[in-house]
């Protein structure tokens, strides 16, 4: 088993016992859906492509595609980013 | 939202970002810590973003070696406003100008606000400060609140509380006046010993003691004549204490008088002598009168009114009458019975007024009448009034208890 993996399970055990939010550590993505005019993706990657109709993030997950009408990254940073818009689908792409 | 204000305060930029790797770009400046938002594509090689003033010079930094262009579409925030305002000299220094005059104008006491003055005049401690020299104008600095007040009551009696503070550019002196100290010198001025005795009889229905010692209680009937508040305080072998003794003794007193009136009655009578006259008036001023006569008879003449014209369609309410005088005289004659009784009530009443106080409140009456034998009436009133019996006389040596 490698360094990181076991930090991983470690770090894991420990937001298990202190019953931590599981993101908090592990990195994977969370999304907040509002309506459909609003999407907050949290531990995202980085842009991976920015359209008016769809736009794909790189996420631990894989790629997140957020598809709808007239998309706009609302506000945007290192950790989490806004999407609003007429939103239409939420997925992983394959 | 504070982030909102923050921006349209600091100021930031919309800008059109073209080119190839748009997402790589906008990856490199979130992760150098460039705050973006609200990107937009509008086209296949552009975007539109906002970005902080600040942001915006960081990211013409990462451009190197990215096959991207930046350019500023608009400029919004107030520090965007103001250096377009860079260029106008004169409106920069006016600004300055304008800025150092309130600077010096707020140092200055521009408004005195005096509360509480009943006696004493707002002029008279406008004056008193002025003399102190805190007037409008004046460097607020220099004007010592702690011992403005302390120095007002030292320069009027009247002033029993002052106190002063700053609002601002408003000095703000408030006042307490002091209860005026009631006269205690007699009318000669001099200040002889003296106890207060009942003027009437009556009963006491309220004391107060000003000076001196009360010797009478609420309730208490006193004769006239009757000490109620003593102005010897201490008599002994070894000191006698004494003052002027004031005070406000109410109390409710009787008044009962008669008058009889007949069997015949003084009226006025017709002479038969009669005038006739017209007279017009405006307004209910009588403007003019033909034909009266000046006579003594037909002065407090009956009057009889044959016919009145009133215009009072016209611009000015004009009225016009006709009427009859006829000449009276005052005769002695016969009245009859309710005349007589009337007449009986009328001048009791006025005997009992005339012997009353003015300040007197009359708590209730009563009157009756009789027919006498000789076909007069005789009427009794009788009227209950309070009023303050108290009388000051002086104390008469030698001092002690009086039986």
């Amino acid at each position: 088993m490698s360094k990181q993996k076991r930090k991983i399970k470690l770090g894991r055990r420990v937001v298990e016992a202190l019953d931590l939010p599981q993101e908090t550590v592990s990195g994977r993505p969370k999304l907040t859906l509002q309506g459909r005019e609003l999407i907050l993706v949290e531990n995202h990657k980085g842009i991976f492509e920015c359209g008016e109709s769809v736009v794909r993030l790189h996420t631990s997950c894989g790629i997140l595609r957020v598809a709808g009408e007239g998309l706009t990254l609302l506000e945007l940073s290192a950790e989490r980013l806004y999407v609003t818009g007429l939103l239409c689908s939420v997925e992983y792409e394959r | 939202m504070l982030t909102g204000i923050w921006n349209s305060v600091a100021g930031y930029v919309i800008i059109e970002i073209k080119g190839k790797g748009l997402e790589r770009f906008l990856n490199r400046a979130v992760h150098s810590g460039i705050e973006i938002w609200c990107v937009r594509r509008t086209g296949t090689a552009t975007v539109t973003a906002h970005v902080s003033v600040a942001g915006f010079y960081a990211l013409r930094g990462l451009m190197h070696g990215q096959a991207v262009r930046i350019r500023i579409l608009e400029k919004h925030g107030l520090i965007m406003r103001l250096s377009k305002l860079r260029f106008r000299k004169v409106l920069l220094y006016g600004w300055v100008v304008v800025l150092a005059l309130l600077i010096a104008a707020s140092r200055r006491i521009w408004f005195i606000e005096i509360e509480g003055c009943d006696t004493v005049q707002e002029a008279e401690v406008l004056a008193l400060l002025d003399e102190m020299e805190v007037r409008v104008g004046a460097h607020r600095t220099g004007v010592p609140t702690s011992q403005l007040g302390n120095a007002l009551m030292a320069s009027d009696a009247r002033i029993a509380w002052a106190g002063a503070k700053l609002y601002g550019v408003t000095l703000r002196v408030s006042l307490q006046e002091a209860e005026p100290i009631p006269e205690k010198l007699d009318e000669d001025g001099l200040q002889t010993p003296a106890s207060v005795y009942a003027a009437k009889d009556g009963v006491i229905t309220s004391i107060t003691v000003y000076d001196g010692k009360a010797q009478v209680h609420v309730g208490d009937a006193v004769l006239a004549g009757e000490e109620l508040i003593t102005g010897i305080l201490r008599s002994d072998e070894e000191h006698t204490l004494l003052t002027r003794a004031r005070g406000e003794v109410l109390a409710t007193v009787l008044y009962r008088m008669e008058a009889t009136v007949g069997p015949t009655l003084v009226k006025p009578v017709d002479t038969g002598e009669t005038h006739e006259s017209t007279r017009v008036g405006l307004l209910g001023w009588e403007l003019a009168s033909v034909g009266f006569t000046q006579e003594e008879a037909l002065k407090n003449a009956r009057e009889e009114k044959l016919a009145a014209y009133a215009f009072s369609n016209c611009f000015l309410p004009i009225t016009a009458e006709h009427v009859r005088l006829y000449a009276q005289t005052d005769e002695a004659c016969v009245a009859t019975e309710a005349e007589l009784k009337e007449a009986a009530l009328l001048a009791a009443e006025e005997a009992v007024l005339r012997s009353m106080p003015e300040d007197a409140r009359i708590l209730s009456k009563e009157s009756e009448t009789v027919l006498l034998e000789n076909g007069a009436v005789r009427a009794t009133v009788c009227i209950t009034a309070e009023e303050n019996i108290g009388e000051i006389k002086e104390i008469e040596e030698p001092y002690g208890e009086q039986d």
